[in-house]
């Protein structure tokens, strides 16, 4: 990792099941990310966001990678952020509990690490490879939370910490594999879910909570933050793909006539169900005569069914991890997905919040309107966590997540200075 | 009326659900709802009477009804979107159908989906269809209520099976038919009081979704009209001989039920105490009760009583599973030496849940389900891909 004074030049990848995605920026006052450089190429060897040909994906990174440099003009050799996802990915809550010493002299700064030190420590087992762990607000009797009790009079304090964790084999591969296009570089993966909320929600959001959901073609994370942090994260992987085998299978279609299909989707109708009889109806397959007409309200059935079915699993997994009630500043919705019409309006029946569709903060670039998009919030938010992550090893007074209040404070407070608010 | 929309409305879908509409139109004129009936066979609708009817499909079904589709009943009620818009109450809407057929299960399928759209709060009181019906009408009905209930969680499904339960075996036919519209359209008119009553402790559609919440339910109906000075012992003694109640201890078994009382503005509280008291009697002590009262300057006779109870469907009295995906069986035959056909064993052509593009890969799971088979297919929904024009 580089030192202070010099131009931090970040890296950020995501090996998606659809697309491979990299992004080089670097950050400027205001806490704005200055992208240097974006590539994007079809993915061919990832499934369920999961890498199954490794030679295959090995020669689209040194594409990728090649690309990356011209575009950016800049050689890349550290501050590499990768995204790792997949059924392998878990998290587990550990907690810990610390009896006050004085009591009436209030609770003291040690104990407080102390405390959060104690519910980070879990014995994962060998195979598995720790990527965050992300405190809570520490308890105190009578059911109070704060961040930071220094002082407070009360005779114990408890905590809770997540840990989000990959297979090691897994993490090991997508890191070797960028080695191999690389050299020796110090990669750091990132978990997809708790990278997107950074570039996704604003420092107050985070505060205050929020879910941020992100609809890929393999897999669908989600992540719900609330002071101090990222609260909790999960993965299921059904994404975009399940959509289009959805209609494969209903329509009797081929899978790329289904994908096309889901992209004229927006000309014809929505992903929420419109009953009309059959009445609306859209072309299917190329060629200009004789073209094959079904029912939008067929389309719409199958994908309404799907999301609504993918909505509920997470919803009812947040209620399960009393995550949702963390939430009080609404939804984003971000990754591929988010570009289905309608979806906002989908999501918003299953989770009764608001919901939007969210696109990077912050970003500027020479292709503008290429970063307004919400496929790329991930890629952006691999920068900004691992800028957090960049500031945590430097700094060795605090922990992790003890930086990322930091970083969040001086976003807002730059947030407030460059907007005047 | 016309104009206005009603508080509450009570909407018939098919031949079965249309005779219960007209039974509550007929039997409580003055009572303010909004009655309405659809169906696809107009001469039907015209028969009943109904200053609200709907003709389904008029324009290619020619009032002629569906033939039993299921689909083509589904599609011919999404053509009359609006019609239905204007068919639903603001404060409830009770909607009534016979599941089995065409023109009933079709029609209420798309109405949930318009009722789930709007917003609208609807509670749907089905019927499934008696033995004598047949296994495939059987199988049809319990495919619908499977896709009704995907679809909206306000569904008491009552098996007409009850109803012989309580009627004698040498009750002629046409009473018997009579006898289960009548007391289906005394239900309806009496929930639809509940709501408009003067709420002494509320009652809310919030309590029925919590009774339904837990899975498939049994459920059973109960309704009982007083008559004047009826005490509350002639009152449960009636309730219990309510012919979809499932006989005398109909309420005894019951894991929850709701219990509905509405009564004239005369009421006492000593009179509405003691029949709660003998109606939590005929309940189990560990059955979950929700309790609901109140009064309606309509009704001038004594109180009414609806009870809905449910235990758990077990699918004991449903017809023989099939696979999940299976069709139609198709049942060959032997001969015998003099010609006559002997039926051989059924046997089933079976669609193989279709994994497409996922197929080899690890599945993903939640619980028993393997989310990589498609949505539609695992909660057996049939899509419907339109005719070729």
């Amino acid at each position: 990792m580089s030192r202070r004074g010099k131009r931090d030049i970040l890296t950020g990848v995501e090996i998606g099941t659809k697309t491979i995605k990299a992004l080089v920026g670097e950050f400027r006052d205001g806490d704005v990310l200055s992208v240097l450089a974006v590539v994007e190429q079809p993915s061919l060897g990832v499934r369920k966001g999961r890498i199954e040909n490794e030679r295959q994906v090995t020669d689209q990174l040194v594409q990728v990678f090649r690309d990356l440099q011209e575009a950016a003009r800049q050689e890349i050799t550290e501050n590499i952020f990768v995204a790792v996802t997949g059924a392998h990915v878990g998290t587990v809550v550990s907690s810990g509990a610390v009896r006050i010493r004085d009591p009436e002299a209030g609770v003291a700064p040690d104990e407080v690490e102390s405390v959060i030190a104690t519910a980070q420590t879990f014995n994962l087992g060998g195979q598995q490879e720790l990527l965050h762990f992300c405190d809570r607000p520490i308890r105190l009797p009578g059911g109070r939370e704060a961040t930071y009790p220094v002082g407070a009079t009360v005779s114990k304090i408890e905590t809770e910490c997540m840990l989000v964790f990959g297979q090691s084999q897994v993490v090991d591969t997508t890191r070797e594999l960028l080695r191999r296009v690389l050299g020796e570089v110090p990669v750091c993966p990132l978990f997809s879910g708790v990278a997107a909320g950074l570039a996704a929600l604003a420092p107050d959001e985070i505060d205050r909570g929020a879910l941020v959901i992100d609809l890929g073609s393999g897999v669908t994370e989600y992540a719900v933050y609330r002071s101090p942090g990222c609260f909790y994260t999960g993965q299921i992987t059904v994404g975009c793909d399940h959509l289009v085998n959805d209609l494969h299978v209903g329509l009797k279609l081929e899978s790329n006539e289904c994908a096309a299909l889901l992209r004229e989707l927006p000309h014809h109708g929505s992903v929420v169900l419109k009953d009309d009889g059959g009445k609306r109806r859209m072309p299917v397959g190329g060629g200009v005569v004789n073209k094959r007409m079904v029912p939008v309200a067929a389309v719409e059935r199958i994908i309404d069914l799907r999301l609504r079915e993918l909505f509920t699993i997470i919803r009812d997994d947040l209620d399960s991890h009393n995550a949702r009630e963390r939430i009080q500043c609404g939804i984003k919705l971000c990754g591929g997905g988010a570009l289905l019409p309608g979806i906002d309006k989908l999501a918003r029946d299953i989770f009764e919040q608001p919901v939007d569709i969210a696109i990077p903060r912050l970003v500027v670039a020479d292709r503008m309107p290429l970063l307004q998009s919400p496929r790329l919030v991930t890629p952006v938010g691999l920068l900004r966590l691992g800028r957090i992550m960049m500031a945590a090893e430097e700094d060795e007074t605090g922990s992790f997540w003890h930086q990322f209040r930091s970083e969040s404070r001086r976003m807002l407070s730059l947030f407030k200075d460059v907007f005047r608010i | 009326m016309a104009n206005e929309t009603a508080s509450v409305a009570v909407l018939g879908l098919g031949h079965g659900g249309s005779r219960v509409a007209a039974g509550v139109f007929e039997a409580f004129p003055g009572d303010g709802f909004r009655v309405t009936a659809a169906d696809t066979d107009q001469r039907a609708l015209d028969s009943l009477g109904l200053p609200n009817t709907i003709v389904l499909g008029a324009g290619w079904a020619k009032g002629q009804g569906c033939g039993g589709d299921v689909k083509r009943g589904e599609r011919a009620a999404t053509g009359c979107r609006s019609e239905f818009e204007e068919a639903f109450g603001s404060t409830l809407t009770v909607v009534v159908a016979g599941l089995g057929g065409g023109a009933g299960s079709g029609a209420a399928i798309a109405v949930a989906r318009l009722a789930r759209e709007l917003g609208r709060p609807t509670v749907f009181l089905v019927t499934l269809p008696i033995a004598m019906e047949g296994r495939a009408r059987r199988l049809q009905a319990e495919e619908s209520l499977r896709e009704l209930r995907e679809t909206v969680d306000t569904v008491i499904a009552v098996a007409s099976d009850n109803l012989f339960s309580a009627l004698a075996a040498d009750t002629p036919a046409p009473l018997a038919f009579a006898t289960a519209n009548r007391v289906l359209a005394e239900t309806v008119a009496v929930w639809g009081r509940i709501f408009l009553a003067q709420p002494l402790f509320p009652i809310d559609l919030a309590a029925v979704r919590s009774l339904l919440a837990t899975g498939p339910m049994d459920c059973r109906v109960g309704v009982t009209q007083g008559a004047e000075g009826a005490t509350p012992d002639q009152l449960v003694d009636e309730l219990k001989r309510s012919p979809f109640l499932g006989g005398p201890d109909g309420m005894a078994d019951a894991e929850a039920a709701l219990v509905g009382v509405v009564g004239g503005p005369g009421l006492s509280m000593g009179q509405l105490n003691e029949l709660m008291g003998r109606l939590d009697a005929c309940f189990s002590p560990n059955a979950r009760l929700f309790k609901g009262g109140g009064t309606l300057a309509t009704v001038t006779t004594g109180p009414q009583v609806l009870v809905l109870t449910c235990r758990r469907d077990t699918g004991a009295n449903r017809p023989r599973q099939l696979e999940l995906f299976a069709e139609s069986p198709v049942i060959s035959h032997g001969k015998r030496g003099n010609g006559a056909v002997l039926p051989k064993q059924e046997e089933f052509g079976l669609v193989e849940p279709s994994l497409g593009v996922f197929a080899g890969s690890d599945p993903t799971k939640v619980g028993t389900e393997n989310l990589d088979i498609p949505t539609f297919q695992r909660r057996g929904i049939r899509i419907d891909l339109g005719t070729e024009e």
